[in-house]
């Protein structure tokens, strides 16, 4: 007899496992879980799936009854039309301003008054946070008009900066409340050892409390982003001239411009304005990662 | 390395006074703690030391420079914090690496001098590791070797042993002592538990209500305490206070032991002592009761030795006595201590 054979024989048997009724509940759960995601997934994003498939039908399919479901034929002559008969092109380039400026704006304005909120206590601070809050309450309607006032007094009217500007000012007041909560969860401590260790206050900002308050920071910047690529009061009030137009402004006039709605442009568009934005958050959700600032403290 | 001097210091916040007119002077490498039960003010006294807070009174000295007004990064100084303050998102060696990086040093020294800090404390293997991957002692290792990569003139330690158990604590305790002992860096720490500052300090500063009670060496502090607090804040179970018209005896449980384990004929101080309870702690057996007799009845403790024969009968009036030169005698209204005749005490090292 082999050494093996004996190991092999003497090897108790697994004990079966006793299945309950606690399995079963488990197995049940998840399943459910799973229909409900599919059913959310189908509602919200069946009219972005529409979307996309028929801006590759031509332009009498798209009216054809029953509706086809893929493109019998499919064609880029909608994205042809797009850049060809309109200015396209000009509209995507003065969001990309916009919505990039409002964002960085957002963020340095925001990060550095948060950070102010969470770190200094002196006179009138929380007054000023509140009143920020209550700003945010105020819908566009409301100020759009008294804010067009003073764009025209600045000599800002029709162009891209008096949207810039807008667009962050109506993001500033959810930055600052967000990025100041991020901001209280992280030590004070750490700053005081960074400013020891021969810091001085930005950059002990900089280097320790800016990357762990990153995630707050990056949710932010998509609000603030997403906002401002979307934003169509402040844009239709405040720019007149074709050369101003954003985005949303764009395709709106389009419709119905001369009673012919140009359903497969304005669809073609529609994907165009989405990818950016889809884009973005590809990029950044990696770093949405929660929790970063834990661990670095306390002994246990 | 360098001499620290704090001369009339106040800190004065809105509300209240955290420190109230503290003058002391660390000397080059001596190891100093600040002792007192939490809110004392010996934390803002060191966070005034690193720069983080300004004196509303006075000056600190830090070599030869008034330091006063500097910013905590031109003071040269090193801190370790209660909670490590280590940098979560970067590695141990980045974290030890940082008061380098800041001051813009060359990637071949920082390693040389990251390599050398993590070594004295033994973190060789652990540099690429996460903060949050590492248990409390490693964390509190970290924190000590970023405070030392850079040869600070005056180590501050805010207590940093308090989140550490209480196995591990002795022996991080024990550490800490030896690596100041070969470093010999001038280091101000900061503790409320005073078996921490008997065991570390080469003289203790004992704090209370944001003044300084007594300053001196573990044996000046525990022999002859300056007044009751520090009578009964030091030793535990702490000394034995017992009012006697217009002053105040104070004996050690140590020294309070029953009158036949005396010589004949050796100086002592007889008082009564009546025994409620017996408590054993393995090597020594507490007694609580009353002291009584011609003395006002007033709770007191003895602690016997196992070692020493005796079997207390409870309830019962017993004769126990104190070495007349173990007995401390302080004023009853101040609470001073009163000089003590032939005062004498070995002025050595403490942990030579």
């Amino acid at each position: 007899m082999t050494s093996a054979t004996l190991t092999v024989a003497s090897a108790p048997d697994r004990p079966r496992r006793n299945y309950e009724l606690a399995d079963v509940h488990h197995l049940a759960s998840r399943m459910m879980l799973y229909l409900l995601a599919f059913t959310a997934v189908s509602v919200v994003g069946f009219p972005l799936f529409w979307m996309v498939l028929c801006s590759f039908k031509p332009g009498g399919e798209l009216y054809a009854t029953p509706p086809s479901f893929l493109p019998r034929e499919w064609t880029l002559q909608n994205y042809r039309d797009l850049f060809v008969q309109t200015n396209f092109p000009t509209y995507f380039a003065n969001s990309l301003i916009v919505a990039g400026g409002a964002t960085l704006l957002s963020l340095v304005i925001g990060g550095l008054g948060a950070y102010s909120l969470s770190r200094f206590k002196f006179f009138g601070i929380a007054a000023f946070s509140n009143a920020a809050l209550i700003c945010y309450m105020l819908p566009e309607v409301l100020i759009v008009l008294p804010l067009y006032i003073y764009v025209v007094k600045l000599g800002l009217a029709d162009t891209l900066f008096a949207l810039i500007i807008a667009n962050t000012a109506f993001t500033l007041p959810l930055a600052l409340w967000f990025m100041r909560s991020y901001f209280n969860a992280i030590p004070v401590s750490l700053e005081e050892s960074a400013m020891i260790d021969g810091c001085t206050r930005l950059q002990a900002m900089r280097r320790v409390t800016v990357p762990l308050a990153l995630p707050g920071i990056i949710s932010v910047g998509v609000f603030a982003f997403n906002h401002a690529w979307n934003e169509f009061l402040f844009a239709l009030v405040f720019t007149s001239s074709e050369r101003n137009k954003t985005l949303p402004l764009g395709l709106a006039t389009w419709i119905g411009q001369d009673n012919i709605y140009s359903w497969g442009m304005l669809l073609a568009g529609a994907v165009l304005v989405t990818i950016p934005v889809v884009l973005f958050y590809l990029l950044v959700q990696r770093k949405l990662v929660v929790g970063l600032s834990e661990g670095g403290t306390k002994g246990e | 390395m360098a001499r620290l001097e704090i001369r009339q210091v106040s800190k004065v916040f809105t509300d209240h006074t955290a420190v109230s007119d503290v003058s002391l002077a660390v000397n080059d490498g001596e190891f100093l703690v600040l002792l007192g039960p939490s809110g004392c003010g010996k934390s803002t006294l060191l966070r005034m030391i690193a720069g983080l807070e300004l004196p509303t009174y006075g000056e600190i000295l830090i070599g030869d420079r008034v330091a006063t007004r500097l910013q905590p990064k031109d003071r040269n100084i090193a801190m370790v914090f209660q909670n490590y303050a280590l940098y979560p998102h970067l590695t141990v060696y980045e974290n030890i690496a940082f008061p380098l990086r800041v001051r813009g040093a060359d990637s071949k020294l920082v390693e040389d001098k990251v390599k050398w800090a993590a070594g004295l404390v033994g973190l060789g293997h652990l540099l690429k590791r996460k903060p949050r991957q590492m248990s409390g002692g490693e964390r509190q290792r970290t924190a000590l070797a970023r405070s030392l990569v850079r040869d600070p003139d005056v180590f501050l330690l805010d207590e940093p042993l308090s989140n550490l158990d209480a196995k591990l604590r002795h022996s991080a305790r024990e550490e800490l002592r030896q690596f100041q002992d070969r470093v010999g860096v001038t280091s101000v720490y900061v503790t409320h538990d005073q078996v921490e500052a008997m065991g570390l300090g080469d003289r203790i500063v004992v704090m209370q209500a944001g003044t300084v009670r007594q300053i001196g060496t573990p044996e000046e502090i525990y022999q002859y305490p300056a007044d009751t607090f520090v009578a009964t804040f030091m030793g535990s179970p702490p000394m034995n206070l017992v009012s006697q018209g217009d002053i105040t005896l104070g004996f050690r449980p140590e020294n309070f032991l029953p009158e036949s384990n005396y010589a004949q004929g050796s100086d002592i101080t007889r008082i009564a002592f009546r025994v409620h309870r017996v408590e054993y702690l393995g090597g020594d057996r507490l007694l609580y009761g009353h002291v009584c007799g011609n003395l006002p009845e007033t709770p007191a403790i003895a602690r016997i030795p196992s070692s020493v024969a005796y079997s207390p009968t409870l309830g019962s009036e017993t004769a126990f006595a104190v070495a007349t030169g173990d007995l401390r005698r302080f004023d009853a209204t101040s609470g001073k201590a009163l000089a003590v005749a032939g005062m004498k005490l070995e002025r050595r090292l403490a942990h030579g």
